[in-house]
């Protein structure tokens, strides 16, 4: 299966949600694995939609395996990220796949695994009957700005940060019956979104969707988010205000190889 | 005298067409970002022009482009000027110094200019002459589009005719570094795209973001590798963002490794070039008939007279715009408080009225941007928007031009 195909199956056309996947991991990435023995069951995860039913906050959450008003933001480390679309997945939402980053054989930020699962992942995800409305799940690396190694000469700078128009309008997500977002991230961040994900969700929350968090990994039910207003909020240049600060605090920037300074140059460095 | 449009009016792709369009345009032409909030960047339809129109844009952007070549010549012997332009101090100290420590010599020359069509004829809304972008859609996704619709043709191929300039000033099998904000992938899909272009013509790309290179001795190096030349696309008003060890003035003077720009470039970009016009020996005939009125903020009533559109001096893709009626009020207001004390950093420029195209009953507001690659028009770079504000919220659209009328007569004779 090459990028194109596995972006098929991921970013179907019946979806309206699919215009959102990020194209960028499945260009350069899919021609590096190794072609599938057989698909590894992904484990089962414990997720606790919000009752449709039930007002949020009252403490009476169910099993309930499906909500249509309810789309989720998984933002987990890697491939972890992967599985919890899939288990979401397989009770009717339909997964997004956002990695807007590349793959390196160097790389800081490792996607080698979420490229494995993405691509392990494909076949039974085409065997679900996915509802063409179905609520969307979209999928972020927790470990986007937060590499397992510094980026130092040699390696690959693929780090990534995601934006407000990465995502759809809040218009849009309540005009497709969107109402409640629940945020699937770490306990230890203790509901506060990353910084990158704060612009988008507060813009949301101004507009009337309700933000819920969770830890998928853990036995609490969603609870009610207060996004707090992170800087340069609403800024009309945030973006490049934000990717100029990254570019200044590391060894060059995100997506390309930092190079081996020549031993014979004398030179300290690469700023 | 009403004047003929300049384009014809076409229906757009089925949704399915559409679809697989995208995918392709995805795959084929590096466009990873497909989609941007709710817009999706990939118009379903193109902007066929007729081919007088197509010639007399290509015309007068070769004309804006050798005035804009001569004026920055002389504005890099007066930095006096600078502080007008609007440019940040360390971007206006690097240049400073290109009098004496010799400007870097550049190769590959390229600008491109966007046009409107208005019920005057073709204006300019801006130029780009520092790093234009734009490449993937204006040759591949031209390329793709052009056999739906039968008998028309991209305008050109300024990636193929741009990398063709830069490797002509490489020896077979020497490197280019193709020097980007790495952080972006928008930026980055320009680079991938290119690279493939040089490669296709013997020379090796190298993806680098700007603080990646070696200086020794004014030559650019890689590790080991020296460099043939530098294709910049990081805009030459962040490289101040560098760290200075990093030898980012080397873009601007003293370098002796060809680069496409030089970061001087960044002198005509500004939206303030207009005002120092008067103060330039350069003649500026064709900017001054293209280029609508345009003022500093501080000497205008634009508070109260909606007439002028409002424009950061160093601004991007129609980004930070204020247009009154037609900008957000919450952006509006960001925009008034900025120029409250920062008028020195925007320019006002009179608003034109341009002429939407109608496609399936809906109008869209096209700008076309054209390119010149040392001085020769190369292609075009069409955007649509449905308000008349064409900005990161604008669909790319393929810009095709109807066939000469002798080989649309030499086709029917063959049949």
């Amino acid at each position: 299966m090459d990028g194109s195909q596995l972006f098929e199956v991921w970013a179907p056309e019946d979806s309206v949600w699919s215009r959102w996947a990020k194209p960028a991991l499945f260009a350069g990435g899919p021609q590096v694995l190794e072609p599938a023995v057989s698909a590894p069951a992904m484990p089962a995860m414990p997720v606790h939609p919000v009752d449709p039913v039930a007002p949020p906050g009252s403490g009476s959450y169910s099993q309930a395996p499906f909500d249509p008003w309810t789309a989720f933001v998984v933002d987990m480390p890697g491939e972890r990220s992967v599985e919890i679309g899939m288990a979401l997945a397989r009770t009717g939402y339909r997964p997004v796949p956002l990695f807007n980053t590349a793959y390196h054989q160097f790389a800081i930020v490792p996607v080698y695994p979420i490229l494995k699962r993405l691509r392990d992942g494909a076949e039974e995800l085409q065997g679900l009957a996915i509802p063409s409305d179905a609520p969307p799940v979209f999928l972020l690396d927790a470990k986007r700005l937060e590499p397992g190694a510094p980026p130092e000469p040699g390696k690959f700078d693929n780090r990534w940060a995601v934006f407000p128009q990465d995502f759809p309008s809040a218009n849009f997500l309540l005009s497709n019956n969107v109402r409640r977002v629940v945020l699937l991230q770490e306990e230890r961040l203790q509901g506060a979104p990353r910084t990158d994900l704060a612009h988008v969700l507060l813009r949301w929350q101004e507009a009337g969707v309700e933000i819920y968090a969770q830890d998928p990994d853990g036995t609490m039910s969603p609870r009610p988010v207060q996004v707090a207003k992170p800087s340069a909020f609403r800024s009309l240049f945030y973006r490049a205000l934000t990717l100029s600060g990254l570019r200044r605090s590391s060894a060059g920037g995100f997506g390309s190889v930092i190079p081996i300074p020549s031993q014979a140059s004398g030179t300290s460095g690469f700023g | 005298m009403e004047l003929r449009l300049p384009w014809t009016e076409v229906a757009p792709l089925g949704p399915g067409e559409h679809a697989r369009l995208r995918r392709r345009a995805i795959f084929e032409c590096c466009k990873w970002d497909p989609q941007v909030e709710d817009v999706s960047t990939v118009a379903p339809f193109p902007l066929l022009l007729r081919r007088e129109a197509w010639d007399e844009i290509a015309g007068l952007s070769e004309t804006l482009a050798a005035e804009a070549a001569a004026a920055e010549a002389e504005l890099a012997r007066r930095p006096a000027l600078h502080r007008e332009l609007g440019l940040p101090r360390p971007v206006r100290r690097a240049l400073k110094a290109v009098p004496d420590q010799g400007a870097t010599p550049g190769v590959a020359r390229v600008m491109r200019f966007d046009f409107h069509w208005t019920a005057e004829g073709w204006r300019i809304s801006e130029s780009n002459t520092d790093v234009p972008g734009g490449f993937n859609e204006a040759s591949g996704f031209a390329r793709l589009m052009a056999p739906f619709f039968p008998g028309s043709e991209p305008s050109g191929d300024p990636a193929g005719r741009l990398a063709e300039a830069v490797a002509a000033s490489v020896p077979p099998g020497g490197a280019v570094a193709l020097v980007h904000a790495t952080a972006y992938t928008d930026d980055r899909q320009v680079m991938v795209f290119l690279a493939r272009e040089l490669e296709a013509r013997g020379r090796r790309a190298v993806l680098a973001a700007p603080d990646h290179l070696l200086w020794r001795d004014g030559r650019a190096w890689i590790g080991d590798e020296e460099l043939g030349a530098l294709l910049r696309f990081f805009p030459a008003e962040w490289l101040p963002n560098l760290p200075r060890s990093s030898g980012w003035e080397h873009f601007f003077r003293g370098g002796r490794t060809p680069v496409s720009n030089p970061a001087s470039a960044i002198l005509p970009q500004s939206k303030r070039f207009p005002l120092i016009w008067d103060r330039l020996e350069t003649p500026l005939p064709a900017w001054r008939r293209l280029l609508p009125e345009t003022r500093d903020p501080r000497e205008v009533s634009w508070k109260t007279d909606g007439g002028w559109v409002l424009k950061p001096a160093l601004g991007r893709v129609g980004d930070g715009i204020g247009l009154a009626g037609v900008t957000p009020e919450k952006e509006w207001k960001q925009i008034r408080r900025e120029l409250r004390f920062g008028g020195r950093w925007w320019a006002a420029q009179r608003r034109f009225e341009a002429v939407p195209m109608t496609v399936a009953g809906e109008p869209f507001y096209p700008c076309v941007g054209v390119y010149t690659i040392d001085g020769r028009a190369a292609g075009g770079y069409g955007r649509v928007a449905r308000r008349p504000i064409v900005n990161h919220l604008a669909q790319d659209v393929a810009v095709l031009v109807e066939p000469r009328q002798e080989e649309a007569h030499g086709r029917v004779a063959a049949l």
